[in-house]
């Protein structure tokens, strides 16, 4: 296993549909930041769920299971308190509300004070006998405060706020060993890795962030070291159109399947066109190199 | 999606957005700040609302079901009724929640997304994530997505003899459902007799009563006469008679016909079964090679999809447009034997959308016709 930075505190990511996926936002942007993870967003633009590419943040992260800690029933306390501390957030809220609203009033009074002088006067009372205090309109404000409890400003986390346990599982077990070898190569060279499925091909290679760069190098893992004239065709062109770089992938043949498939090596192929040569140069990196 | 601000002057084939070499500089590191910054605020939009202002609904343990406490904007194309009671499905449930239009209560306590996610969607590997995320993705587009219901839907037209006809032959070789409303007709009972008995004709060979009829008359097909060929014996009565005349002849057909088979084209009897031939209607039969039941998968109907400006009434809903099946990550399309066997088990026969879910969760959807 290569050496991947260890955090001190492992990220969790929740288990759902088999797979990892994130809530946090700040989670996410620590896994594409700092790890080179990009993975794939799910749900709507303001869902931060993620789903991890072939999950193998072995050294960064840990699949957990919130599955009973996230569901199970809620005993007669707990509810109790739960609800105590929704009825103490809303009264904070009506508290900051009329806080607010006597702020307003203040800071309106002389016009509420010529309103009503106004008003009074219209209604016939001679000059002298009005009496305006600033103080009791205040007050008269603060006691016709009502606050409608329909109107509480209420948040759904997307993350689970409430402090809540998890058990840590076991990673799934992986499906194609080929793939997760060339996804840790790649990954270990400094590279993003993203599916390819965009473009018919396994892998996508980024220089730098998704965000930022465009893809330089499409990969396609091969079951044999032998492809099909017209396969090899078609793999090329689809590269050349999107100005990739096309690689492909394979074990070596010949070699014992030893108990660990780690042991296997794994060939690269790499296949440019000749009329990019004056634009992109020799092809260097990760060219005829074995790891 | 995200606004880039780009030197163009730099990079001389750089035109898009995006870069396309990693050059390390400063200016680099700025844009991609700027663009985490981005992305940073996009993910952390919250979900806030009034607390009266989004519908509410709560966790059903003994139906395992979400039950809808109060409804709040256009319900129109969600939930269903059971018992009385308004119910969402997961997935109706799950997307609201998600656009901030639900609150979603477990025990009376207000669930968060990941919750929700884990209760609805479920820890296990199942296709209920793929169907979420298809049903997400055309909804917020604007399509109207059902379960699916593999309904009869009756025309007001009543049927014809012919349409009987058409149900019961092609019910026996398609093996496509008869509707409902064919059965009902009052055409069908005698339509299947009929066809019983000359089925039952046919395989016994066994004719009907022979009417006396000229032979010649081609408005009728009757098997029950053998047509004579008298010119078999006409050409031998003229070779005895006239050996010359049989030898010109003969020649005649050898010059002007390809072959000597083509003169039995003018024979009487090619003539009936010509005849015969052309009132009949051909249908193909299906390949009757028998196919292994490992090799053929059941692909089953996820979704019914209807058209958001067709009018759809969730209580009197009209044919969806389309069908949808969904595939997961790697699944391959379906073979002409599996969409077929798809197509034919609906009641009434839409074009089928197969939608392949990719790695990357990214949706592929191809429309099948069927003619």
């Amino acid at each position: 296993m290569k050496n991947i930075n260890v955090m001190n505190e492992k990220l969790n990511l929740t288990l759902i549909n088999g797979t990892g996926y994130v809530f946090k936002v700040e989670d996410y942007m620590t896994l594409r930041r700092k790890h080179r993870i990009v993975g794939a967003l799910v749900g709507t633009c303001n869902v931060r769920g993620w789903s991890a590419n072939d999950c193998m943040e072995r050294g960064i992260a840990q699949l957990v299971s919130k599955r009973d800690s996230l569901l199970r029933v809620p005993d007669e306390k707990e509810l109790a308190e739960y609800h105590k501390n929704l009825e103490v957030s809303f009264s904070a809220q009506s508290e900051t509300l009329k806080a607010e609203k006597l702020r307003e009033t203040e800071r309106n009074m002389s016009k509420i004070l010529a309103g009503k002088r106004k008003k009074l006067l219209r209604e016939g009372v001679s000059d002298a006998a009005i009496e305006l205090d600033a103080s009791k309109i205040l007050q008269e404000t603060a006691d016709n405060f009502v606050f409608d409890r329909k109107n509480v400003q209420l948040e759904i986390a997307c993350s689970h706020d409430q402090p809540h346990a998890f058990k840590i599982v076991d990673t799934p077990p992986i499906q194609s060993p080929l793939k997760y070898k060339v996804f840790c190569d790649f990954w270990s060279r400094g590279h993003y890795v993203t599916a390819g499925d965009a473009f018919g091909a396994d892998f996508l290679l980024y220089p730098g962030d998704p965000l930022q760069y465009h893809a330089s190098h499409i990969v396609i893992l091969l079951d044999s070291p032998i492809v099909q004239p017209l396969d090899l065709i078609a793999k090329v062109r689809l590269s050349v159109i999107v100005n990739k770089i096309c690689i492909f992938a394979y074990f070596v043949e010949g070699e014992e399947k030893g108990e660990d498939n780690a042991e296997r090596e794994v060939h690269y192929q790499t296949v440019q066109w000749e009329g990019n040569r004056d634009r992109v140069g020799l092809v260097e990196g990760p060219s005829e190199q074995k790891r | 999606m995200e606004r880039m601000a780009t030197n163009n002057a730099e990079l001389s084939y750089q035109s898009g957005l995006k870069r396309t070499i990693a050059a390390g500089t400063e200016e680099e590191e700025l844009e991609l700040n700027k663009l985490y910054d981005y992305l940073h605020k996009q993910l952390s939009i919250s979900r806030t609302d009034r607390l009266g202002g989004r519908a509410l609904a709560t966790w059903d343990p003994n139906e395992k079901a979400v039950r809808v406490l109060r409804k709040d904007g256009k319900f129109g194309t969600f939930g269903y009724s059971h018992g009385g009671q308004c119910y969402l499905e997961n997935f109706e449930a799950l997307f609201l929640l998600e656009m901030n239009r639900l609150q979603l209560e477990y025990h009376s306590m207000i669930m968060s997304v990941e919750q929700a996610y884990t209760l609805l969607l479920g820890e296990a590997a199942t296709t209920k994530c793929n169907e979420y995320l298809v049903y997400s993705h055309l909804t917020r587009v604007g399509y109207i997505l059902v379960r699916h219901q593999n309904v009869p839907y009756y025309d007001n037209i009543e049927p014809t003899a012919e349409d009987c006809v058409w149900a019961l032959a092609l019910s026996a070789i398609n093996n496509r459902a008869v509707p409902e409303n064919l059965k009902k007709s009052p055409f069908f009972a005698k339509v299947k007799r009929e066809m019983k008995v000359i089925k039952e004709c046919i395989k016994n060979q066994q004719f009907p009563e022979q009417k006396q009829l000229d032979k010649t008359d081609s408005g009728v097909i009757n098997f029950g006469v053998k047509v004579i060929s008298k010119g078999k014996r006409k050409i031998l009565n003229d070779e005895v008679e006239n050996p010359t005349e049989a030898k010109r002849r003969c020649l005649e057909v050898a010059t002007s016909q390809k072959s000597f088979l083509d003169c039995l084209k003018d024979e009487p009897e090619y003539k009936q079964f010509q005849m015969i031939f052309t009132k009949f209607d051909i249908i193909q039969m299906d390949d009757n090679n028998m196919v292994t039941d490992d090799e053929v998968r059941t692909l089953p109907i996820t979704f019914d999809l209807y058209l958001h400006n067709d009018g759809f009434k969730k209580s009197t809903p009209k044919p969806p447009t389309f069908r949808l099946i969904i595939l997961g990550v790697h699944e391959p399309f379906p073979t002409h034997a599996e969409i077929a066997n798809t197509y034919n088990l609906q009641k009434y026969p839409v074009p089928l959308l197969v939608v392949s879910v990719g790695e990357s969760k990214q949706i592929q959807a191809l429309v099948y016709y069927f003619s």
